[in-house]
């Protein structure tokens, strides 16, 4: 491919490149490794075709050895190469990229700065989304006839089967693995009180909580990143339509509502599965069961339950719009602010529960 | 066209930054009833920007715009929806709501803002449809339009609540040169028969000849000119001349060598 012959007395490198000096030559030759210390000349006699790559390479050696103060000696160049290979010049004007400051200082300034211009989209959209969702009502209604019992459908009913099948899986194995241990003290009747209040305060709501970050959240904030990629929101702007109320109310009211059903629903579930143990597992009466729980369980329990359940579905929708409205970019964007969307809202859910665990 | 009138839109010392960068600077612009104004300038120069800053879209840095004598701010002001519904606007891609069919898209706007029954409703969309030729893709969805469906069904969006006013950016961007030129003469077309004013972004040329009564011409975010399409033609020199010579305003740029190679030419 090439051969290379050292002349000791003009300490001169003659290469001669191939027939067709292309990327693949390229890839092979260390030419552009190695450190110049002497005058190369490269002779491209055999040299009748050059690609992009090949210009670029003879810039490159030739710029290399400029600046290492050797010389650098095209020869026999075909004439019909001479002038792509004096116009294809690269741009001298680098792009000016703004030197990244690495101060530490100045890193946690702007981490405060992108933090607190965060926190108050943040509000901003907690804010819209509350008036447009109630005062905003009496001023104008801009969804679609019908698009809140769509939604009701969407977030409600078909979560229906998940959150009680997850629920009831979970009292299942609550159960058990209690009925176990309380069975060696023969304490097996406080399975009813321990499993009715578990899943009436904590378990219900927050189990439901969970799978509904997953899948509203997701998608509520998936539908509005996709939108504003594609310019839909600005049209619903330009349309004089509210794109919160359009987007965000419907799906706010819907979730309020279904909410603590499925909530309840997954209590229900839950606080089967527990029953089903004591029966089966422990061996004890059925009525037993229902009245220990029936004793247990009070009014209190019931309102910490709702009241989490509802303010959990306001932190669900929320995030997922925080995150839907934020998105910038393309295509990869809807994606990396989903999984944020999703991660945030469950990390949050649970973190307002363990806060509501010492209020209610 | 009718200067004597008010007009339109005024836009008045607009300033657009983005960050550091300044993207409009200053431009001071008026559009009249019934005119079809076009917009043009090289690419990056700004067009979008300008006409997504004039309807509010964008936020501006300073200046201000008034579309039929009332002041656009925020896009939730009561006064500012009630002028939007008077204006139309086709999006560059189109900005079909995905989830709504061609016929549940074209409704949206009547449904939104009249009392209209249902029947009705349905018989306007389907006369705008008409109007746009696309009366098959009614019940079909965005994503099985073709790229010049979408845009004539996004334009039958922009019509539905007969606005005195259209913005257009971009409309026969990717379009064959057929359909291309089908839009223009349906421009065309709804100025002479409903008289509208439209405001057209583009850099196509045919379409900027056949369809311009004015022009507004940007280059890197200032603007240049303003005022009739034949005066603009005989401008001899400068961007302007270059833009409509197809002409490349250095055209040593991408010959420049700045490397003093040791050649030897092959005999």
């Amino acid at each position: 491919m090439s051969d290379q012959s050292k002349n000791s007395f003009h300490t001169n490198i003659t290469v001669t490149l191939p027939m067709t000096l292309d990327r693949f030559w390229i890839a092979k030759t260390n030419l552009l490794s190695q450190k110049p210390e002497n005058t190369l000349i490269i002779d491209l006699t055999k040299t009748t075709r050059i690609d992009s790559a090949g210009y670029c390479f003879i810039r490159l050696l030739h710029t290399m050895y400029e600046q290492a103060g050797k010389k650098l000696i095209i020869r026999n160049l075909a004439p019909e190469l001479q002038e792509p290979l004096q116009s294809w010049t690269t741009t001298t004007e680098e792009c000016k990229v703004q030197p990244e400051n690495d101060n530490f200082f100045v890193r946690i300034g702007n981490t405060a700065i992108s933090f607190k211009e965060n926190v108050l989209n943040a509000l901003s959209v907690l804010t819209e989304m509350i008036y447009w969702g109630t005062l905003g009502l009496f001023k104008k209604r801009d969804f679609k006839r019908g698009a809140f019992g769509e939604q009701m459908y969407l977030l409600g009913y078909k979560a229906f089967g998940i959150v009680g099948l997850l629920s009831f899986l979970i009292g299942i194995v609550l159960a058990l693995q209690t009925a176990m241990q309380l069975e060696t003290f023969g304490a097996g009747i406080f399975l009813a009180p321990l499993i009715g209040i578990t899943m009436v305060r904590e378990l219900g709501p927050l189990l439901t909580a969970i799978i509904l970050a997953g899948r509203t959240g997701s998608a509520t904030t998936a539908e509005i990143a996709t939108m504003v990629v594609g310019e839909e929101l600005d049209a619903l702007q330009t349309m004089g339509i509210n794109s919160t109320q359009y987007v965000v109310v419907p799906k706010f009211w819907a979730i309020s509502i279904t909410m603590p059903i499925l909530s309840i629903m997954a209590t229900a579930a839950g606080i089967f599965g527990g029953f089903l143990i004591t029966v089966f597992y422990l061996d004890l009466s059925s009525s037993l069961y229902w009245n220990e729980l029936a004793k247990s369980i009070q009014f209190r329990d019931f309102w910490a339950g709702f009241v989490k359940s509802i303010i959990f579905s306001w932190l669900i929708i929320w995030i997922g719009s925080f995150y839907g409205f934020r998105v910038r970019g393309g295509a990869e964007a809807v994606g990396k602010e989903t999984t944020a969307s999703v991660v945030t809202g469950i990390f949050i859910i649970i973190l307002a529960d363990a806060l509501f665990s010492f209020i209610l | 066209m009718l200067k004597d009138s008010q007009p339109v839109v005024e836009i008045d010392e607009l300033v657009v930054k983005y960050g550091e960068r300044t993207v409009l600077n200053n431009i001071t612009s008026r559009i009249y009833p019934s005119e079809i104004r076009v917009i043009l300038g090289t690419s990056g120069c700004g067009k979008t920007t300008l006409l997504k800053s004039t309807i509010g879209l964008l936020k501006r840095t300073s200046g201000k715009v008034r579309i039929f004598g009332t002041l656009i701010n925020d896009q939730d002001e009561p006064q500012t929806v009630e002028i939007l519904k008077k204006v139309g606007v086709l999006f560059q891609n189109g900005a079909l709501l995905g989830s709504l069919t061609v016929m549940e898209n074209v409704a949206l706007p009547l449904q939104m803002h009249t009392t209209l029954p249902e029947k009705i409703i349905r018989e306007i969309v389907k006369l705008k449809l008409e109007q746009v030729d696309l009366p098959q893709a009614a019940n079909l969805y965005p994503g099985e339009l073709s790229g010049g469906m979408r845009k004539r069904a996004a334009l039958a969006r922009a019509l539905v609540l007969d606005p005195p006013l259209l913005f257009c950016d971009e409309p026969s961007a990717g379009l064959d040169p057929v359909t291309s030129a089908g839009l223009d003469d349906l421009l065309l077309k709804l100025r002479k028969t409903l008289g509208i004013t439209i405001v057209v972004v583009t850099h196509e040329l045919y379409s900027i000849e056949k369809i311009a009564d004015s022009i507004t011409f940007l280059h890197k975010g200032s603007l240049l000119f303003e005022g009739a399409f034949k005066d603009a033609m005989e401008i001899d020199h400068g961007p302007i001349y270059d833009f409509f010579q197809r002409r490349e305003s250095d055209p040593n740029k991408h010959h420049r060598c700045s490397l003093n190679f040791n050649l030897e030419i092959k005999k």
